[in-house]
């Protein structure tokens, strides 16, 4: 049950900034600096940080639509980090991606079901009658029967988002990326998406990396949690424990803003001092440290390492 | 009690009918989006004076041959240089030519020239366009430099230059053109592709697995036809200047073939006898290029979603 459908391992994504003479680059923003996960089959990982954190970044190096700096990316066992172009095609026919904004990930100006019908016929579908039919079956799945000829503009926010899922799942994948699937829409259709995705979860057997800022949607969603500062991943959890017992100080900061509105216990937010530092300088160190109460010398020195202190329950802080 | 009764009924009428109303008119927006552009652009009066203009130049150059019954080649001592008259409306030239004829045939050399040109430029300046917007990198940095120095350069002057190295003559005339004037495609085909590879949806067909030509011909390219479109109907009258400029100069259409710009030329040394030689051709090409650039900009406002 717990094998891996995907692995990374000390991935790192560095953009250059500023470039010398001599076309070298000297500094770079460290976006993703350095980061292992997992996601085992049937599971659903959560993502979660602030803005600029490195979710995204995170999520598209790992399809590969970033080269990677550094560090290694294993898809069902095998190492797609130098995968050739042409190669990576029957990685996608398994790895999919849904994206943020519905409104810029469907061409304005092609009809959704014929999308969805090239991604098909590209995959090697070449039957016609065939495709069609299962186009009709996706549109079904995702809720939209019978709404195939549309353009984009045509549909709600909640629709494209649907157009969009049932597109990812033309390929027959087992692990969808989704990257903020819901934030670009309104509340009450959030609800509606999210629905959706765990059904087809259960019922397509799939795993999900859920990217997302809403600790709300990523508790409610989520298997695990791994909460990402600035380009690090801070801590990983089951989903339960890490709401339950955050270890993490920025974890707690980060969590006791969903307590104070979830439960209606009457615990503290926490108020984080201070500005997110600078990617392309972090604090040496705990990355954390300028932002940490608790922080120490040891803190601006060392580095700190992932530890387990039980239940699955990762944390890289030296208060542990 | 009945009253209020009454008056719901007439709300929920007014509701009714106020929703098949919307379902109509959603309907016909969906008709076509071709009729909408089509009811637009008749709407827009510069693109219907410059579309009239342009079917009645168009008309002119492909009817030539039944629109007059004189030759625009052989010389006729008993006509020389006439005044507009009713046997000759525009005139006739020092060679008793009529400069109606010769107008007419000369539309064709017009159109001719700057419908080659533009298609020849376009598929040029789209084509390194969409490379060096795609790929980016060293292709780029080749392109765009090769482009930026095309770019500098007068395209007139430019034109000239080539001509100087090609020898005269109106096929050297076109590829004048096209070398001149190929570097502005190239620029805008560039910017939409950089921006347009950047929009999600072309990530999402990368991670679906398509093909670089697919997402390059099948995406990309639809959704920058729009700027192009407007480009090649503007720059359809600039190579009617051209041409025109390059005949007038002598190193166009060489006699007896009637460009504009050569008639144009033909009347210089007669202008306070013959005015008429270099007025008509005169009036004609400012007529089309004033057709062309009305309907070019009229195409900008009616394609320019924001409008």
């Amino acid at each position: 049950m717990s094998a891996k459908i995907l692995e990374v391992k000390n991935l790192k994504k560095y953009f250059p900034l500023k470039t010398n003479l001599l076309g070298r680059e000297k500094e770079f923003v460290k976006a993703v600096d350095g980061i292992d996960f997992h996601i085992n089959y049937g599971e659903i990982l959560g993502l979660v940080g602030e803005s600029g954190c490195g979710k995204s970044t995170t999520g598209r190096t790992v399809l590969r639509l970033l080269e990677p700096t550094e560090g290694r990316i294993i898809f069902e066992g095998q190492d797609i980090t130098h995968l050739k172009k042409n190669k990576l095609r029957s990685v996608y026919k398994h790895m999919q991606l849904v994206f943020q904004d519905p409104f810029a990930s469907l061409n304005p100006r092609k009809k959704v079901g014929n999308a969805i019908d090239e991604v098909l016929y590209v995959h090697g579908m070449k039957d016609e009658a065939q495709r069609r039919e299962t186009v009709r079956e996706l549109f079904d799945m995702v809720g939209l029967r019978g709404e195939e000829d549309k353009y984009p503009h045509e549909f709600s926010g909640g629709q494209r988002q649907r157009v969009v899922i049932a597109r990812a799942l033309a390929v027959n994948p087992k692990l969808i990326i989704c990257d903020e699937p819901v934030s670009a829409l309104d509340v009450s259709i959030q609800a509606q998406i999210i629905n959706l995705l765990v059904s087809l979860k259960n019922r397509l057997g799939l795993s999900y990396l859920f990217i997302s800022h809403d600790l709300r949607v990523v508790k409610y969603m989520s298997d695990r949690v791994a909460v990402m500062y600035l380009g690090r991943i801070v801590e990983i959890a089951p989903a339960d424990e890490l709401f339950k017992n955050p270890a993490h100080p920025y974890s707690r900061a980060l969590l006791s803003v969903v307590s104070v509105l979830g439960s209606g216990k009457n615990k503290k937010k926490i108020i984080l001092e201070g500005e997110v530092p600078n990617p392309v300088n972090p604090p040496s160190g705990c990355r954390f440290r300028t932002r940490c109460k608790y922080a120490t010398g040891q803190c601006s020195e060392i580095e700190p390492q992932f530890k387990c202190i039980g239940n699955g329950h990762f944390v890289s802080c030296h208060l542990y | 009690m009945a009253m209020y009764q009454s008056k719901d009924i007439e709300v929920y009428a007014d509701k009714k009918w106020l929703e098949q109303e919307a379902v109509k008119e959603r309907e016909q927006e969906k008709k076509s989006a071709l009729v909408g552009f089509a009811k637009r652009l008749f709407r827009h009066k510069g693109a219907v004076i410059g579309g009239i203009i342009i079917i009645l130049f168009i008309f002119i150059a492909v009817f030539a041959p039944w629109l007059t019954s004189y030759s625009y080649d052989k010389p006729d001592i008993s006509a020389v240089l006439m005044a507009p008259c009713r046997e000759h409306i525009f005139g006739t030239d020092e060679f008793g030519r009529d400069i109606f004829t010769r107008i007419v045939y000369g539309a064709r050399i017009s159109l001719k020239v700057a419908i080659i040109a533009v298609a020849f430029s376009l598929v040029i300046g789209t084509v390194l366009g969409a490379i060096a917007g795609y790929y980016g990198g060293v292709v780029d940095y080749i392109i765009t430099s090769i482009t930026d120095m095309a770019w500098s350069f007068p395209t007139t002057l430019l034109a000239i230059a080539f001509i100087a190295a090609l020898g005269t003559g109106l096929q050297n005339v076109i590829i004048a053109i096209v070398l001149a004037s190929w570097s502005g495609y190239c620029r805008v085909v560039r910017g939409q592709f950089l921006s347009i590879k950047q929009r999600e949806f072309i990530e999402a067909a990368r991670v679906l697995g398509m093909s670089d030509a697919r997402i390059i011909f099948r995406h990309i390219f639809p959704n920058s036809l729009t700027p192009v479109i407007v480009m090649a109907t503007l720059e359809l009258p600039k190579a009617i200047v051209i041409e025109a400029s390059l005949s007038f100069l002598g190193l166009g259409a060489q006699p007896p073939e009637p460009s504009w710009g050569a008639i144009l030329d033909s009347g210089r040394g007669l202008l306070d006898q013959a005015p008429w030689i270099s007025l008509f051709p005169g009036i004609m090409i400012m007529l089309v290029v004033l057709g062309f650039n009305l309907f070019g900009d009229a195409l900008r406002d009616v394609l320019d979603p924001n409008s």
